[in-house]
């Protein structure tokens, strides 16, 4: 039987490049699947570059945000407008929808459309907010500790919304009129040159570095290697442009430039791209559209970014990351200096990308910052080494421990890296820690499955029930204040948490037995951690031997 | 059959009336000869009103401009008519349930539509309007559906007062039934004229039953006030402009929080340029009322592209210098009144005897006034100098009241009341009266409201405002001594002018009338958003009658008390008060993801 998916994936460009991995696994899972995608029209164009994709449903989400926020329509208008739209969606009967977009409004979409089977944030038959599928649900949860989180957007798409698999690089196909006109485009500027891509604009000022920075680093680049500039972006973006050109010139910047920004449309975008040696860019759209058209990266990730979950996909790119204990922020913060940008000095960017242009050697110095080259690791997953630069030994070793119990919880499977040697610094605090935790957690399935008892009794014990609650209440506050504390154990608590918004149920005893659930997951996760940690502790003082961690060779732990 | 007996009959067939009126109008209106293409064109007086070369190309051109046409439900009525080559691009541009209707002035332009070229299938899907302005606008607010105005300029010179009384009169018309209650945020300026104005705007959206939130940039005037005491002119300038974008931005977030239905600024609002884009991008409606003279401040020129509607005090030179600088809409908006505040007093002899003269004037003491008004003083008549700003005029500070201490609006009002005759001399920065005499200042309408006898130096727009009987005016200083002498003199025909001023103010110039007009307008210009509000075709009752095929959103629609304003955000509100794990039907979750875009703040700062 054919079957019928449906992916939303309405908002970001990137994202959409980023989905690629989950195109071909969904091809593996289910050979000759019919994938349909529902996009903001902006960015149909880039979608339709994508293989596998049978219908491109387009809405203009921006419009309607613009409309609805100034009353423009009436309701009735508006909701005929999008019903008319949305319905043939919830009758074409598909199998598995796959919500790529991280908001509650898509999951309204999600299960407003309907499917035996939702993968992401859905709506529950109340409204609330809820995630389907654990991949999905630790896109949310990771947020809560990005410190520690190790897996890639991209996997996490092709996880969660097939499954495991193996290394699928991301893929775009650029139509052979693009591809000549970009070709066209290059040579009307200098014939035979070669060219790299420089993105000097974000989305969001805070995750990009300065455009004067961008200058210099490529003055330095032009100055070592016969090659040409070209700054790709938006209109919008020129003032920036302009700014690291005017950078680029004072620095003695002599190679041509060739100004593309607001030249192009999306598709010429990935031609042009795929015409460059090199991207040097901050963490954006047109970084995966490179990575898809098989272009090098070097990426500047600065303010709010994070790599680990958004760089480049696959092996042969970089990613420099400013040395500052306050990067990556948050998403929210609003930051009054930016010093995260000024940590990474253009002559070391400079030095990197003569690197990845194969015309000068790996910088042999570095300060303020950490270079990280993409990789793929033994579970076929994406992944970063460090090559220069100092990380954060906690940060590191909880980051490494969480990728493995996470891996293995999802897909019940051992991963295939290696497993951690060194013991992390907090040893003992952290066996002390989840010890007691496991006791609380034992503690809270127990009432919890008291409370099941006692809610599926006739008549209802309220009394005994309101005692219960209660308890469980100030139980639950106490196991979840000590864990959020440790990391050891909060991104558990964090997915504890989550889990606690998501308990539903028909009855008050199926909403107790969810609850029981919640706390059993958790304390298996817990144990999970537990016997992780202990094995580690085991390894170290020598009792036991599995095949070490090798913690990257350039890395020099602080 | 000829051209034009062909085009008669499907008139004919349709409204047999209008066909006999065509026939007997006969022709010559228009010159029509052929155009480059081939095609007839038309001239009236040398001046042409369809391509020389190619009207049906220009004309499609024409239609293609029109945007935000034929929405559902609207009824597009085209003011201008020619060889009704627009409209045939119009009608081929909009969906065939769209309804249009041609304003047609004169008859004799449709005769000579008629024979100029074959036009039968265009005539059976459109209606014509004929009559007096009075009529035409009569018959269009009868419709139900919502109307948008079309205009085919080159075809409307000749008829220039016509369409402008019919669309005065469709304004009058809506504002009369305008029931609906629209959210409206009024961004004042930091300090100045306009101030005040802003308050009476506030208060008159609000006594017509508005929801209005004063953005007041006056709460910023110390700082303001701090950031002028700078010494070097360059470092305040900066400091200023920057302030002012600091404050234009805050508007713009508090904008963002309750986006209103229009954003009304008053003269020096601090909307940037930069800001003002960004709302139009964001679609919302702004409007400003330049209550200033646009000779003497002239920031307008940066910001007349950037505001949807410009409401001006002045008329022809003023709308042609915003259009030339890219205003869109520029309409004349005289100032007002407002009675609540400008009023009768009953003050006790005390109060008449501090605040009473023969003569009086407030105001600052600007160049001209420090020369006019020492002419002005003669034994056996008191005469009272208000105001501040008086320093160094020494003729005159044997008048000067207070000390020279600015007065307040209160003790304004006591000194209407009380004097005799009040001077009302616009203000101008030269010597003598401002030669440029247009616009009408508050004060004639405040002086009025009060039911305060005045002397105003004359103004061209004046005659449209008040009969030479309600407002005395003077055209030279040389006239006012005598003029005085006459009207103190006459205290009976003075209380007649002030009564005759003040009943002409609250039956055409308080500030309840200008919004009412403000609004109406831009309520035609906007029949789907402004329009539909006001006309309460966003009311409960309203909607409810047209959720006849999506019973969800009935049932929710039918929980709002009749007459009440629902929009998206109520009713996701209703959806959410259900009560904790109350399964909701899939419209229900359809609603809250729109209402879920409707919330998303990101994209405004």
């Amino acid at each position: 039987m054919k079957r019928r998916v449906l992916l939303l994936n309405i908002t970001r460009m990137g994202d959409l490049v980023q989905m690629g991995a989950l195109l071909k696994r969904l091809q593996r899972e289910w050979p000759a699947v019919e994938v349909d995608l529902v996009v903001d029209r902006r960015f149909a164009p880039v979608a339709a570059l994508l293989p596998h994709l049978r219908h491109i449903i387009s809405y203009d989400f921006h419009a309607l945000v613009d409309e609805s926020r100034v009353n423009a329509r009436d309701i009735v208008t508006l909701y005929r407008d999008i019903a008319a739209w949305a319905r043939p969606m919830a009758e074409a009967g598909y199998d598995r929808v796959i919500n790529l977009t991280f908001n509650r409004r898509s999951g309204f979409l999600a299960s407003y459309i309907g499917a035996p089977e939702i993968r992401g944030v859905a709506a529950a038959r109340d409204g609330r907010t809820v995630i389907h599928n654990e991949w999905m649900a630790y896109l949310t949860d990771m947020h809560h500790h990005r410190r520690f989180n190790r897996f890639n957007l991209v996997d996490i798409y092709a996880c969660g919304g097939s499954g495991p698999g193996s290394f699928a690089p991301l893929s775009v196909t650029v139509p052979k009129t693009a591809s000549d006109w970009a070709q066209d485009f290059l040579r009307g500027h200098a014939a035979g040159k070669q060219w790299m891509a420089v993105q000097v604009g974000a989305s969001d000022v805070m995750k990009a570095w300065r455009p004067e920075h961008f200058g210099r680093a490529l003055a330095c680049i032009g100055k070592q290697s016969d090659i040409g500039i070209v700054f790709i972006g938006t209109p919008q973006e020129q003032e920036t442009i302009q700014a690291a050109k005017r950078a680029y010139r004072a620095a003695g910047g002599g190679q041509p430039v060739v100004e593309a920004a607001g030249r192009t449309d999306l598709v010429q975008l990935a031609a042009l791209l795929a015409q460059c040696k090199l991207l040097l860019t901050n963490d954006t759209g047109p970084m995966h559209l490179a990575v898809g058209v098989g272009t090098p990266v070097v990426d500047t990730s600065v303010g709010h970014v994070d790599f680990h979950e958004t760089g480049p996909y696959g092996p042969g790119h970089w990613v420099v990351q400013p040395d500052l204990s306050c990067a990556p922020c948050g998403f929210e913060q609003v930051c009054m200096h930016h010093a995260c940008k000024d940590r990474l000095v253009p002559e070391q960017i400079a030095a990197l990308s003569l690197h990845a242009l194969k015309a000068g050697p790996f910088p042999a110095w570095t300060s303020g910052i950490r270079i990280y080259e993409s990789a793929v690791d033994e579970d076929g997953l994406a992944t970063y080494r460090l090559r220069a630069g100092r990380e954060e030994v906690l940060t590191a070793w909880y980051g490494a421990f969480w990728r493995q119990i996470w891996f293995e919880n999802f897909t019940g499977s051992d991963s295939a890296c290696a497993t951690l040697s060194d013991p992390p610094p907090d040893l003992e605090d952290a066996l002390r820690n989840i010890r007691k935790l496991l006791s609380l957690a034992a503690g809270l399935v127990s009432r919890a499955q008291t409370l099941v008892h006692l809610a599926t009794r006739h008549p209802l014990p309220v009394a005994d029930l309101k005692r219960a609650q209660a308890l469980d209440e100030q139980d639950r506050a106490q196991a979840l204040e000590m864990s959020l504390r440790s990391p050891v154990s909060s991104p558990a608590a964090i997915a504890l948490l989550r889990d606690l918004q998501s308990d539903d149920g028909d009855t008050l005893a199926a909403m107790a037995r969810s609850r029981a659930d919640t706390y059993r997951r958790w304390r298996a996760r817990l144990a999970a951690a537990d016997a992780k940690l202990t094995m580690v502790a085991r390894v170290s003082s020598g009792l036991s031997h599995h095949r070490p961690l090798t913690m990257h060779p350039a890395a020099q732990s602080a | 059959m000829n051209t034009f007996e062909s085009n008669l009959s499907v008139v004919e067939s349709r409204d047999p009336r209008l066909a006999y009126g065509i026939r007997e109008a006969g022709g010559g209106a228009l010159t029509v000869t052929s155009a480059r293409s081939g095609l007839p064109t038309a001239q009236h007086k040398a001046r042409w009103i369809h391509s020389a070369y190619d009207p049906l190309r220009e004309s499609e051109s024409w239609a293609a401009e029109q945007t935000s046409l034929g929405r559902p439900r609207e009824i597009l009525v085209i003011m201008g008519v020619g060889l009704l080559y627009h409209v045939e691009a119009l009608r081929r541009r909009v969906t065939t349930d769209t309804d249009m209707m041609v304003v047609v002035p004169d008859l004799t332009e449709l005769h000579d539509a008629f024979a100029a070229r074959p036009m039968e299938e265009l005539l059976q899907t459109v209606g014509f309007l004929t009559g007096s302005p009075e009529t035409v606008a009569d018959e269009l607010t009868a419709l139900a559906s919502p109307l948008r105005l079309v205009s085919y300029a080159p075809a409307m010179v000749r008829y220039g007062s016509y369409f402008s009384d019919l669309e005065q009169q469709l304004r009058r018309r809506l504002a009369s039934r305008a029931g609906g209650q629209l959210n409206i945020a009024v961004v004042g300026p930091i300090y100045g004229g306009s101030l005040p104005i802003a308050r009476y705007a506030v208060h008159a959206l609000e006594q017509l039953g508005h929801k209005v939130r004063w953005i007041d940039h006056s709460v910023h005037d110390r700082s303001y006030e701090e950031c002028a005491k700078l010494g070097d002119q360059r470092n305040r300038l900066v400091i200023q402009g920057r302030f002012a974008d600091v404050l234009s931005q805050f508007t713009l977030a508090q904008l963002a929080e309750d986006p209103p239905d229009v954003v009304l600024a008053l003269a020096q609002a601090p909307l940037t340029s930069v800001v003002l884009e960004h709302l139009r991008r964001k679609k919302f409606v702004c409007a400003m009322w330049f209550v200033e003279n646009y000779r003497h401040l002239t920031y307008w020129q940066q910001l007349a592209a950037s505001y949807d509607y410009w409401f001006v005090i002045q008329r022809e030179s003023c709308r042609d210098a915003l259009r030339q600088a890219g205003a869109g809409d520029v309409i004349y908006m005289p100032m007002a009144a407002d009675p609540l505040i400008h009023r009768p007093l009953d003050l006790s002899a005390d109060e008449r005897e501090e605040f009473g003269s023969d003569v009086s004037f407030v105001g600052a003491g600007y160049a001209n006034r420090r020369a006019l008004l020492p002419k002005l003083i003669a034994p056996g008549r008191t005469f009272k100098l208000w105001g501040n700003e008086w320093d160094g005029a020494d003729a005159l500070q044997g008048i000067l009241q207070h000390g020279g201490a600015r007065i307040d609006t209160a003790t304004c009002m006591q000194v209407f009341n009380a004097s005799r005759i009040n001077l009302n001399l616009h203000s101008w920065s030269g010597s003598g009266l401002d030669p440029q005499a247009d616009f009408v200042n508050p004060r004639t309408f405040e002086l009025a409201a009060c039911g305060a006898f005045q002397l105003v130096d004359y103004r061209s727009l004046l005659p449209d405002l008040f009969t030479a009987e309600e407002v005395v005016s003077f055209k030279t200083v040389e006239e006012l001594p005598s003029l005085i002498g006459r009207w103190l003199a006459d205290p009976d025909a003075r209380a007649a002018a002030a009564l005759g001023a003040r009943r002409r103010v609250l039956a055409e110039h308080t500030y309840v009338h200008r919004m009412k007009e403000i609004l109406s307008h831009i309520g035609m210009s906007r029949p789907d958003r402004v329009g539909s509000i006001l006309n309460g075709e966003r009311q409960a009752d309203a909607l409810t009658a047209r959720c006849d095929d999506i019973p969800v959103l009935g049932s929710l629609m039918r929980g709002f008390p009749s007459g009440h304003r629902v929009e998206l955000k109520d009713v996701a509100g209703r959806i959410r008060s259900k009560a904790p794990h109350t399964p909701l039907a899939r419209e229900e979750l359809l609603v809250l993801m729109l209402d879920e875009y409707r919330s998303e703040m990101r994209d405004i700062l």
